[in-house]
């Protein structure tokens, strides 16, 4: 669903889908995408750095201390070294501000957090 | 600016002998990507944090930057038949030449439609026409006598990465997203797939020896490997180490295979004869990231991405 999802945000926005070029050698906004050499960004809005359990990032970023949110990956993004001293991401492709938004408003959905599973029912007394 | 220089004499139980360790400190910031034994003795690195390429006398520790436009963030150099440094500037979306006599640049910018490739590395064929890969999805030539520049998109998409040349003058280079090994049509362009016996396995950097068989360094998996085109057979070594990364290969004058493992925060070489990892190089400081290696007769560079260093190894050869 979310595959669907990206290639028909990429039809609908071919300038933001060209951005985006910068970050898919590495990124995939595929969930369940995995083994390229940067982390999946699917969900990741609202996740702790460095915390999927299946990529191997630096010390620096699993001890980085950061919740993503659009806020502190455009800091990140525009100067990694600054936000995550030591990130093995340490000169990605620059992206201007422009394109950042372009990205984010892109790919928003995809980065979103997973939905919480619904509440389990209090059984009645 | 003179580089602090460090020397260590490290004695190893191996065919290599003594090996002698010297460091070489970059301007701050510098984040050297990729190194290539340069004119007159000098190194060259690329200055990817800097959009600069480095230039450093060992004799003396001088280091010079040269810068390459705005926008830069070179990501490979080597030295063309012409003695010039050829860059492949990711930030640039384009390939730079630097004339060490003339100390003229030359830039050839990808065609517009092509759109960011990342570039990534380059090689010269027979011909004298360079070779790139972009890491977005592509490679492509540039043929320095009519100035024409060619991308295609390859096969499987992102991932195209390292590349180099066969003694023949062939052109082969590997994916790291999709994972295989391909070797070039120089005539059509076309870049045909040499399926590996492990998918997923992320081959990272190839480098070809003095017979034409081809090292590659499998960053998922942390293996070495080699495929022999005459029989098409792969052979594989697990780095040593509970989780070994391996990023860089190269292969020396004297058939030594080097490849740095992330894993261990080291440089290994690798004797085919004896299939045994015979030395230990460990990183000048913790988390060096080596993700290039380059050389020339009795000198192996380390660039040391993570540190703003170069590291020589002398190897006595």
């Amino acid at each position: 669903m979310i595959l669907a999802l990206v290639l028909a945000a990429v039809a609908a926005d071919p300038a933001a889908a060209r951005a985006f070029q910068k970050c898919l050698s590495c990124h995939s906004v595929v969930a369940g995408e995995a083994r390229l050499p940067g982390p999946n960004l699917a969900g990741v809005l609202g996740r702790r750095a460095g915390s999927l359990p299946d990529f191997d990032y630096s010390p620096a970023m699993r001890a980085a201390g950061v919740v993503w949110d659009e806020a502190t990956l455009n800091r990140f993004l525009d100067a990694p070294d600054e936000v995550v001293p030591g990130t093995a991401m340490a000169v990605p492709p620059r992206t201007s501000a422009e394109e950042r938004v372009l990205i984010f408003s892109l790919f928003a959905p995809a980065m979103q957090p997973p939905a919480a599973p619904p509440a389990a029912r209090r059984p009645g007394r | 600016m003179l580089a602090r220089i460090i020397a260590s004499l490290l004695l190893v139980a191996s065919p290599l002998a003594a090996q002698t360790t010297r460091v070489f400190d970059l301007p701050k910031g510098a984040k050297p990507h990729d190194v290539s034994p340069g004119a007159g003795g000098t190194v060259w690195y690329t200055a990817q944090g800097q959009g600069a390429l480095g230039i450093l006398d060992p004799a003396t520790g001088k280091v010079e930057q040269v810068p390459l436009g705005e926008g830069s963030a070179p990501h490979g150099v080597i030295m063309g038949p012409d003695g010039a440094a050829w860059i492949t500037d990711s930030g640039l979306n384009a390939i730079v030449r630097w004339d060490p006599k003339t100390r003229a640049l030359k830039t050839w910018k990808l065609p517009e439609d092509t759109g960011y490739a990342n570039l990534n590395t380059a090689a010269f064929d027979r011909d004298g026409v360079i070779w790139f890969t972009g890491q977005s999805g592509f490679y492509g030539k540039v043929d320095p006598r009519t100035d024409e520049v060619k991308v295609w998109a390859a096969p499987k998409g992102r991932g195209p990465y390292g590349i180099d040349a066969s003694p023949d003058g062939e052109i082969f280079y590997v994916s790291l997203a999709g994972s295989h090994l391909a070797k070039i049509d120089r005539a059509t362009g076309e870049a045909r797939m040499i399926e590996h016996p492990e998918s997923g396995q992320g081959a990272r950097r190839v480098w070809a020896d003095s017979k034409g068989d081809l090292w590659v360094s499998e960053w998922n998996t942390g293996y070495l490997a080699r495929y022999v085109p005459a029989t098409k057979a792969w052979s594989r070594w697990k780095l040593p180490g509970e989780e070994p990364r391996a990023y860089a290969v190269y292969v020396d004058e004297r058939d030594m295979v080097w490849v740095s493992d992330w894993g261990a925060n080291a440089t290994l070489a690798f004797d085919p004869k004896t299939e045994k990892f015979v030395t230990t190089i460990p990183g000048s400081m913790a988390g060096a990231n080596v993700r290039q290696i380059l050389g020339r007769k009795g000198e192996v560079w380390l660039p040391e991405s993570a540190h703003d260093r170069l590291m020589l190894v002398q190897t006595g050869g």
